[in-house]
């Protein structure tokens, strides 16, 4: 009796799961469809199961702009970006959870008040400041202004005051440095969260669209993103090439999904629930 | 201990790297000698970016010392980076924008003042279409002169034609003809509408609506462009016509824009940029005409299209830029622009040239009805604030479309909206 209740519970929850896993899945498939059409079937049916194969979209799409340089300059900038919110967020989120100044908490919560200014807001003297710099079209302009990010201190400041102080107190007993505490023994220990921050983080940089827009004029010097919106035009969008592009541009994301998923949901439920 | 190095090594590998990739940049914007380099941005891509690439060189050939650096930058990308730009001082030396642009770019101060060039260099105005030339002016001074230019005309599915039994040689001509059409070629299944209007709020509504309001000798501002003039017994009856094809004789539906391309409507308005793209990828027959008029009215359409300016750098650099884009709006190049790539001529000399009449009559005639119109295309009001009045215009519209309001309503609150803007 208990047992056909639990098995009647799994079949109901499969398929709420296989409901939500279609509605989920259905833009992909609508996209890799479009990208496999050649153009003159682009609006007719069908629309989600890939039935004309015309694979040379992907390479013509490929060819239509130096994509294997987008994919390099998306490359270097996510890398550095998500490196360079990992140390400074874990850096600063360990001053903010151990360390005790004067003016700590106003300083943070100065810190956690940028994360409700909109970026358009802040656009136009981000570039004036880049462009005196002399960094335009560099990748000085794509990486440095977001090596920080007040959401990735929130998120490792949360997670860092959950551990309990007394390690730290063992670890300077035994002569550890503040730094080396951070690295050897709270960094350890908060990998779900720094494995979150890095997956957001890799996400954020790897889709970002409006600031390397902004700071990027020479096509050898554009991302991805920039290279996929120039399918889209005045005089008509290329659909079948905007979609091949896309699969290809998205796969690198899904991958880094996949691997990290267990830390990303835990990622999230972290900055939910605890605090 | 080891992750410590690692993340030390990295970062300095990663300094060194952005630094020499940085200097190599440096390097590249320098100047060799007496060559002068202009950048030149804009959003043509496909056949017209190749049609462009190719004057380019012919032009660098001409002129050995000067190099054009052609950067395509997206048609939604193009004008946030050029406010980017001008708020930051650092302007392209050319770019060629959407015309409706003109007006916000104009006020950035940051373009030059092309009547003394143009007085050196003698070049005839008058050529012209003198719509064209509406918002390339800006307190009685040249900022910009029309390089490409467009319009609005009848396409219509030939295939959908024969099946319900009409002559596909003879599309409609007046508002009359185009109700009876449409009524025979709508499919009450709904599989079929017989004509497509515009039903979306927005800019798409509003330059499709403005083509109907000309047609009846109404205007949409008035001359001075301080008050809005829509709401006159013209507009009522032009946008009454289009209510009555919505709601009367229902043969258009209240479907997103796109049903003709799609096979799912029989007739629609759109622009000659069209003919390019579905005489590639339509999978039916089609054929184009002008627009049809009311049997009172009187031919008129709407004009898109690209004006090309120079931005401020130095002397010598605007100076090469005029000369460049002088060339690329002369007759010469005009006649290769416009045969290759489809636009429509800014230049009555152009459209007057034999080559030129020689080609569209052989080469793609579905283009004649819009190169026949060209002259009659209105250009839209050249103020800055243009999208927001667009904006309120098109939504007051929509709902007339939907019959939430009559159409002497829907009008009236839009002048009551549009009005205090225009002061």
């Amino acid at each position: 009796m208990v047992k056909k209740r639990f098995h009647n519970n799994r079949i109901f929850l499969y398929a709420v799961l296989l409901f939500f896993s279609v509605i989920i899945i259905l833009p992909y498939l609508w996209i890799l469809t479009m990208s496999l059409k050649p153009v003159r079937a682009i609006f007719s049916p069908p629309y989600l199961i890939p039935v004309n194969f015309h694979w040379k979209n992907y390479l013509e799409a490929w060819n239509a702009a130096p994509f294997a340089r987008f994919y390099f300059n998306t490359t270097v900038m996510t890398v550095f970006i998500v490196a360079g919110q990992v140390i400074f967020s874990a850096m600063a989120a360990y001053a903010f959870a151990r360390l005790k100044f004067p003016g700590r908490d106003i300083l943070f919560f100065i810190f956690l008040g940028t994360m409700m200014v909109p970026f358009q807001a802040i656009m136009i003297p981000s570039y004036l400041i880049v462009l005196r710099l002399g960094w335009i079209d560099t990748y000085y302009a794509l990486i440095v202004p977001r090596l920080v990010s007040a959401f990735g201190i929130f998120l490792l400041r949360q997670y860092f005051i959950t551990i309990p102080y007394e390690l730290d107190q063992a670890a300077s007993i035994d002569g550890c440095t503040k730094l080396g505490i951070l690295w050897q023994i709270i960094i350890p220990l908060s990998m779900p969260a720094v494995s979150a921050l890095a997956i957001f983080s890799f996400l954020f940089a790897w889709n970002d669209f409006l600031w390397p827009l902004i700071v990027i004029n020479k096509p050898s010097m554009r991302t991805i993103q920039l290279g996929l919106a120039m399918f889209q035009g005045k005089y008509g969008t290329r659909w079948n090439y905007l979609m091949a592009g896309t699969v290809t541009a998205t796969v690198p994301s899904i991958v880094v999904f996949l691997l990290g998923q267990k830390r990303f949901i835990e990622g999230i439920t972290l900055t939910g629930l605890k605090g | 201990m080891n992750i410590k190095r690692v993340i030390l090594l990295s970062a300095v590998t990663f300094l060194l790297s952005v630094y020499s990739f940085a200097e190599g940049t440096k390097e590249e914007a320098g100047k060799e000698g007496g060559k002068i380099n202009l950048e030149f941005w804009n959003y043509w891509q496909g056949k017209n970016a190749e049609v462009l690439k190719a004057l380019i060189t012919e032009y660098e050939k001409q002129k050995p010392n000067v190099t054009i650096n052609n950067v395509y930058i997206g048609w939604g990308e193009l004008l946030p980076k050029l406010q980017t730009a001008s708020a930051g001082g650092k302007m392209p030396d050319i770019a060629a924008v959407d015309l409706v642009w003109m007006p916000k770019l104009v006020r950035s101060k940051t373009l030059v003042k092309l009547d003394p060039f143009i007085e050196k260099s003698g070049v005839n105005m008058k050529d012209f279409y003198p719509e064209t030339l509406r918002v390339s002016r800006y307190e009685s001074a040249y900022y910009s002169l029309p390089v490409s230019t467009n319009n609005l005309e009848l396409f219509y599915n030939k295939d959908m034609f024969k099946k319900a039994g009409l002559d596909a040689e003879k599309p409609p001509v007046t508002w009359g003809e185009l109700v009876s059409h449409a009524r025979k070629l709508t499919i009450r299944d709904g599989s079929q509408s017989g004509m497509e209007v515009f039903t979306q709020p927005g800019e798409g509504l509003t330059w499709q609506a403005q083509v109907y309001i000309w047609q009846t000798g109404a205007d949409f501002l008035n001359s001075s462009n301080s008050a809005p003039a829509f709401n006159s017994d013209g507009g009522e009856k032009a946008i009454g016509f289009l209510v009555d094809l919505i709601r009367k004789y229902k043969v258009a539906p209240l479907a997103k824009w796109g049903l003709f391309g799609q096979g799912k409507a029989a007739m629609v308005m759109d622009g000659s940029w069209m003919v390019g793209i579905w005489a590639e990828s339509a999978p039916f027959n089609w054929g184009t005409a002008r627009v049809p008029i009311p049997a009172d009215g009187k031919p008129a359409t709407n004009m898109g299209g690209e004006q090309i300016f120079i931005g401020k750098t130095t002397p010598k650099a605007e100076a090469a830029a005029w000369n460049f884009i002088r060339w690329l709006t002369g007759k010469d190049a005009q006649l290769k622009w416009d045969m290759e790539t489809g636009f429509m001529p800014v230049r009555d000399s152009v459209a007057e040239d034999s080559t030129y009449k020689e080609w569209i009559t052989k080469k793609e005639p579905r283009l004649l009805p819009f190169a026949v119109n060209q002259k009659y295309a209105h250009s839209r009001p050249p103020i800055t604030n243009y999208p927001e009045v667009s904006d309120i215009f098109s939504k007051n519209v929509e709902k007339a479309f939907y019959g939430k309001v009559t159409v002497r309503e829907a009008l009236t609150s839009a002048a009551n909206e549009i009005a205090p803007m225009l002061k």
